[in-house]
This record gives structure tokens, sequence and C-alpha cells, in this order.
């Protein structure tokens, strides 16, 4: 009676095959929402991941790239949450090092900064300047703009000057 | 960077940001945990997520009817066996307790019949001795086994006539003598030079850090949860704050860290204690289920006088493990015994 010509493996596999994906690809999509969305990063990764899960199989249907299709989730938490807050920005959480406070505080001053001026960006500018930073390349960044490679280079160009303009001020 | 052409500055820029957004290995297990949480929940919760056949409704709506109807007939089965039972049947004091201790179920009565030499006081000791010759069950709760807060202790003793039976719940509350503390200290200063305001959250720390150690709290029960700065990009104003949590057993030892803690100025601290915290000890259960018994068979009694009849021998007595609950002052926690009785 049923049409469907696959059996679901068990769950627990199922589940391993999700966090090998989770291990392959959260370095690069909490680097990205750290960026975007600073310190609600890891709120917006875990929730990615459990979303991706959820869709898993309306994924499968498709030939997307899995890092494609997982930035698509990220990107549209990321933007809702940056709609959602003000202009206070929070930094990704800092783990107490100890006894080098100097360095410590040095640290988070140049990061405070960096980050300071990466939210002053317009969002669009914000987010493309993060995807690059997570380690995406211009041909994966244009893929999730709808741009070209090369307009997503030329975008990133006028992104990084923007940037570095803030950060002189 | 895959463009050989940009300019340096810029791939320094794109090298600070990688390095500022970099996460580091707990930041990536921490989600991997959220994560890795919510998977069966997901998969659960997400039904038709993952492949199910289409008809999977039908099936779930039938199966759903199905189980009404079995329910109603079982429920119409008891109803008809009390109504012809050749005793009588009524229900004395009806409202079932509201605790989180109805996990425990009857099967614990035969399950845990080999603790029963360790009943400690009371008409437990009545029942074991009544029970022993009929080979009725005896169950004693295991000490450690919590169950997770859930309700508020609205439990009261309860007595029933079942059929030719009478079955009495009594409840005390396990008077455990460690307590378990937290003391919570959160510092914050705010300012516009960032590298001053995370130096004085670090020195404040660092502070407190030195009373409770002199306090006699040992390192590894401290720990900073968390250290953060942010800063409002159009008033140039920066704050950084840092929260640390202190666990401390015992009552006095709480109390003196905590006075140790609001001795350094420029913090904000509160502690908070709970009996329940604290695992009770066998001794401290087996008190507790003693005086619930006891509490049962005087209900039982004063039941049996007021309807006029005599009570026989113990059937059985089952002890529920201590469940968790909030009562006037706060958490606590409660055993239930229920000591049924023949009716001659």
């Amino acid at each position: 009676m049923s049409t469907d010509a696959t059996v679901a493996p068990p769950s627990h596999r199922l589940e391993q095959a999700f966090l090998d994906l989770y291990d392959r690809e959260a370095p690069v999509v909490l680097a990205y929402l750290r960026g975007a969305a600073g310190d609600d990063a890891e709120d917006l990764a875990a929730e990615t991941f459990l979303r991706a899960w959820r869709r898993w199989p309306s994924y499968r249907a498709t030939d997307r790239p899995v890092r494609h299709w997982l930035f698509r989730i990220a990107r549209n938490l990321a933007i809702d949450r940056v709609r959602r807050r003000g202009r206070l920005m929070v930094l990704p959480l800092l783990r107490e090092t100890g006894g080098a406070g100097d360095a410590l505080a040095a640290g988070v001053v140049d990061r405070l900064q960096l980050l300071a001026a990466l939210e002053a960006l317009a969002p669009d500018e914000r987010e493309l300047l993060a995807m690059r930073a997570a380690g995406l390349s211009f041909a994966e960044v244009g893929a999730q703009l709808g741009r070209t490679e090369a307009a997503a280079r030329m975008a990133w160009h006028r992104s990084a000057r923007r940037l570095q303009a803030h950060l002189e001020r | 960077m895959d463009d050989m052409h940009v300019d340096p500055e810029l791939r320094r820029l794109d090298g600070a940001l990688r390095d500022a957004v970099a996460p580091d290995g707990d930041a990536l297990a921490r989600v991997r945990g959220r994560v890795a949480a919510g998977l069966p929940a997901g998969a659960s919760a997400s039904g038709g997520a993952w492949p199910l056949p289409p008809w999977w409704r039908y099936a779930a709506a039938g199966a759903a009817a199905l189980a009404l109807v079995v329910v109603g007939a079982l429920g119409a089965v008891a109803l008809t066996g009390r109504s012809s039972a050749t005793g009588f049947s009524s229900t004395v004091v009806p409202p079932a307790p509201d605790v989180a201790a109805s996990s425990a179920s009857g099967a614990s009565g035969t399950a845990g019949a080999a603790a029963a030499p360790s009943v400690a006081s009371g008409v437990a000791n009545d029942a074991r001795a009544a029970v022993a010759p009929g080979g009725q069950s005896l169950a004693l709760p295991a000490p450690n086994p919590i169950s997770p807060p859930a309700a508020s202790c609205s439990a009261s003793p309860t007595v029933q006539f079942q059929g030719r039976g009478l079955a009495a719940t009594g409840i005390a509350t396990v008077a455990a003598t460690q307590q378990v503390g937290t003391v919570n200290v959160t510092v914050q200063q705010s300012g516009a030079d960032p590298t001053a305001a995370l130096g004085t959250v670090q020195t404040r720390i660092a502070a407190v850090r030195d009373a409770l150690t002199r306090a006699g709290v040992p390192a590894a029960s401290v720990q900073v949860s968390y250290y953060r700065s942010y800063g409002d990009t159009s008033t140039r104003q920066y704050t950084a704050y840092a929260s640390l949590q202190a666990t401390v057993t015992g009552a006095d030892a709480l109390a003196e860290a905590t006075r140790a803690v609001l001795g350094v100025p420029g913090i904000t601290a509160y502690s908070t204690s709970s009996q329940a915290a604290g695992r009770p000890t066998q001794q401290e259960v087996q008190n507790a289920v003693g005086q619930a018994a006891t509490q049962a068979k005087e209900m039982a009694a004063s039941t049996a006088a007021a309807a006029d009849v005599r009570l026989g021998d113990v059937q059985s007595v089952v002890a529920q493990p201590p469940a968790t609950c909030y009562g006037p002052s706060g958490q606590e926690r409660i055993v239930q015994v229920t000591v049924t009785y023949a009716i001659r």
C-alpha cells in the first residue's frame, strides 16, 4: 500500500548522520552568525541546525549544496534577530582566561571596535563580510546572495572599505 | 582568501574579522549539545518531517478513537464491578493526591519487597509483621531517586474503602539535614573606556574569589559562568560584566560564604538554598516513611471507627519514592505510604 520505496533507517542513525553534518558545517555557520548576529550566534546556530533537522526530508529532494541550504536557514534567522534588536551590541562569549587580564582586555577592545564597526554597516554589507569571515568563497557568497562570483567580490571590496573607514573614524 | 589582488589593508582586515568570529571549541560543543538534545524531541515533534507513509494521519486518528473506546469500556467495567461488590464501596476522603510522586506504581509493592526489613518505625513495623505471614507485599522507596520538581505540595492524606478493603495514604516530608546552596555574584561596570571597565570587573571577580577562599569554599566549587563586554555604538558607552557562582554544602557554610561575598564592594550577590537540593540519607527517608505510615494507620483506624467497621490484617504497604514539590517553605521532598487493610 505504501508508496515509500525506501525504508527510513533507525532514528539513531539519522541523528548520528545529522550530527556528522553538524560537526562538518557548524564552525562555518557559527562563525557567520557571530559576525552577522553577535551574541545571539549560539542561539541562532542551535536553532539553525534544529530547523535543518526538521526540514531534512525537503532538503533531500533538492540538489542544492548542504552548506548553501544551511546558510539560507541561518541567514533568515539572523535577519529576523537583527531586525528585532536595537543598537546594543554584545560581544560573543568570552571565556575567562585567568591571569592575562591586560591581554584579555586588549583583545576585547580590538574585537569590540571591529564588531562595533561591523554593526555600523548596512545589514547586507555586514552579512556579506560575515560570510567571507566565516570562510565562504566568493562563489558561495554569490550563490547565497543571488549574485555572480564577480559581483560578490566587488560588493565585498566595497563593504570592506566601508568597514575600514568606520574603524578609522 | 581566494582573491590574490586584494588590497593588503583589506586582507589584514579580513584576517582580523575571521579571528573575531571564529568559534572556539567550547562554543561549538555548547551548540552541539543543544542540537543533540533537541534531535529526538525534534524528530517526534515534527511528526511528518521524517518520511511517514501518506496515510499516517488516518491510522493515528483510528488509533485515538480505538483508545477512547477502550478507556470508556474499562471505565464502565470498573464502575459495574464496584457496584456489584458484596461489601460496600465509598470514598471517604476523595481527592487523589496531586503530587509528583504519582509516578510510583503499585508494582513497586512486589519489586521492593526485599527492602522490607529496613523499615524504621511506627506502623510500618506493625505492617511488616502483619504482612509477612500472608505473603503480602511491602515496598520501600530507594532513598535517592528524585523526580524533577513538578507540582505544588498539595497532596493530602486520603482514606478509601475499596471493596472489602480500606486503603489509607499518609504523607510525610523528608527532613534532609544537608542543605546545598549557591552564592550568585554579578559584577558590572560601565564607562567610556572599555579597558578600564573590564579591568574593574576582573579585579572585583578576583576579590570575590579571594573572599570565598578565605570563607573555606574550595576553588573547584567556584565557577565564572560568563564574562562579557558590550557597548552602545551610538553613545560610546561600554559595559563589562561577569557572573560567578559558588556551590556550598551546609547552611552554615552557605551563610559564611554569603557574608564573605557581601563584604566585597561593588558587586551584587544573592544566595539560594534548598533542602531538596541535597540528597537525603537512607535513614532520613526511612524516618519519613515511618511517619507517613503512622499517619496512614491512624487515619485508617479513625475512619473505620467512624464507619463502624473493623480493620483486619494489613494486605499491602506501598511506599512511593521521595518526590519533589513546592511547599510554603520552598522545595520539599515528600513520601507517601499507602497501607491497605482487610475489613472484617
